[in-house]
């Protein structure tokens, strides 16, 4: 049994959904040496290095945020930029992540294909990436596979927003 | 085709700048099975296996800050009365709390700089935020970042509960760099 020919934080678009990298998926933890021919020095890879290091890794996927958002205000409905986009996703990039705020300049959604995350059980986090100016803060107002909706406060306070403000939106899988 | 010899999150400090490790750096995806005797169990690593752990690391590394600084605010009359760097965490061994530098530039505005060229691309919006234990909480700050002859600065403006910049060293703030 091999692991998937596919990144598993894609799936294969199909029946396998996207989901964390695991120790499984890297090939598992049941390496051994070579009977005839076992490693004798740092050279060559020991089975025991492997699982090491597929551990570290699985360890290492279990913090990262699946997705990074960098998005731009706009102090009028219907306005709204998207900055940058990092992502363990190759298909989801600065041109397929949208935002939309139809009815208050404050109230974004922020709209990623549909299906490219695992499950994001984990609570999202929006902190605050202006470069010269301190809006109170964002919020998430709500959350859904393929979106996410965010309410942002200027530093009265209030809900409200100029276009100086910049925010960033953390997605984490479980 | 094998992997450099150096870390490539770090360059070799010559032609070969600081750059995000992808699968190339891993190796590559044209890996093989011996077509002779290929893994038929779990027990052998298999072609995709190795590729599969490359592709997930070369991802996983987009999703890190390659630098993290903890440092607080300082200014008289406050004790200290000079901003401090309390740790640095970073994907090059070269970037310390001794070659990186912390200086006040006004109230509440502190620029953090250290030699250019020591970071991959780092595209993506740095941020500040309140870090450590306090007993009141900052609204945090913000920052800019840019390279001017060599040096790469953050320029790091820090703010107290009530909205006000400060220079109180009882805060503490994470500065967080991301690249894309």
């Amino acid at each position: 049994m091999t692991s998937p020919t596919y990144p598993v934080w894609e799936g294969d678009g199909g029946a396998v959904a996207p989901a964390r990298p695991t120790v499984e998926s890297m090939g598992g933890r049941l390496f051994l040496q070579g009977i005839e021919f076992p490693p004798h020095d740092r050279r060559r890879l020991h089975a025991s290095s492997w699982s090491q290091s597929v551990i570290s890794l699985e360890r290492l996927c279990r913090m990262l945020p699946v997705a990074s958002i960098d998005f731009q205000c706009s102090s009028l409905a219907g306005g709204g930029l998207i900055l940058n986009v990092s992502s363990v996703a190759d298909g989801v990039t600065a041109t397929t992540v949208s935002i939309a705020s139809p009815v208050y300049a404050y109230l974004y959604t922020i709209y990623w294909p549909d299906g490219a995350f695992q499950s994001m059980d984990l609570y999202p986090r929006v902190s605050n990436a202006s470069e010269a100016v301190l809006p109170f803060g964002a919020h998430v107002v709500s959350i859904a596979s393929d979106r996410c909706a965010i309410s942002c406060y200027d530093n009265a306070g209030t809900q409200n927003v100029d276009a100086n403000y910049v925010f960033n939106l953390s997605l984490y899988g479980v | 085709m094998t992997s450099p010899t150096y870390p490539v999150w770090e360059g070799d400090g010559g032609a070969n700048d600081p750059k995000w490790p992808d699968e190339g750096d891993f190796g590559g995806l044209e890996f093989e099975d011996n077509p002779n005797y290929p893994p038929t169990d779990r027990k052998r690593l298999s072609a995709t296996d190795y590729m599969q752990v490359e592709m997930s690391l070369a991802r996983a590394c987009r999703m890190i800050p390659p630098l993290m600084v903890d440092f607080s605010p300082g200014y008289a009359p406050f004790s200290p009365d000079a901003p401090v760097v309390h740790n640095v965490q970073c994907v090059n061994d070269a970037l310390t709390t001794t070659t990186l530098a912390i200086n006040r530039a006004d109230v509440g505005e502190y620029v953090i700089s250290f030699d250019s060229g020591l970071l991959p691309p780092v595209t993506m919006r740095p941020r500040v935020e309140q870090c450590g234990v306090s007993s009141a909480l900052s609204l945090g700050g913000y920052v800019s970042q840019t390279t001017i002859s060599g040096t790469t600065y953050f320029f790091v403006t820090v703010f107290d509960s009530s909205g006000a910049e400060t220079d109180d060293p009882a805060y503490s703030f994470r500065l967080i760099c991301f690249g894309e």
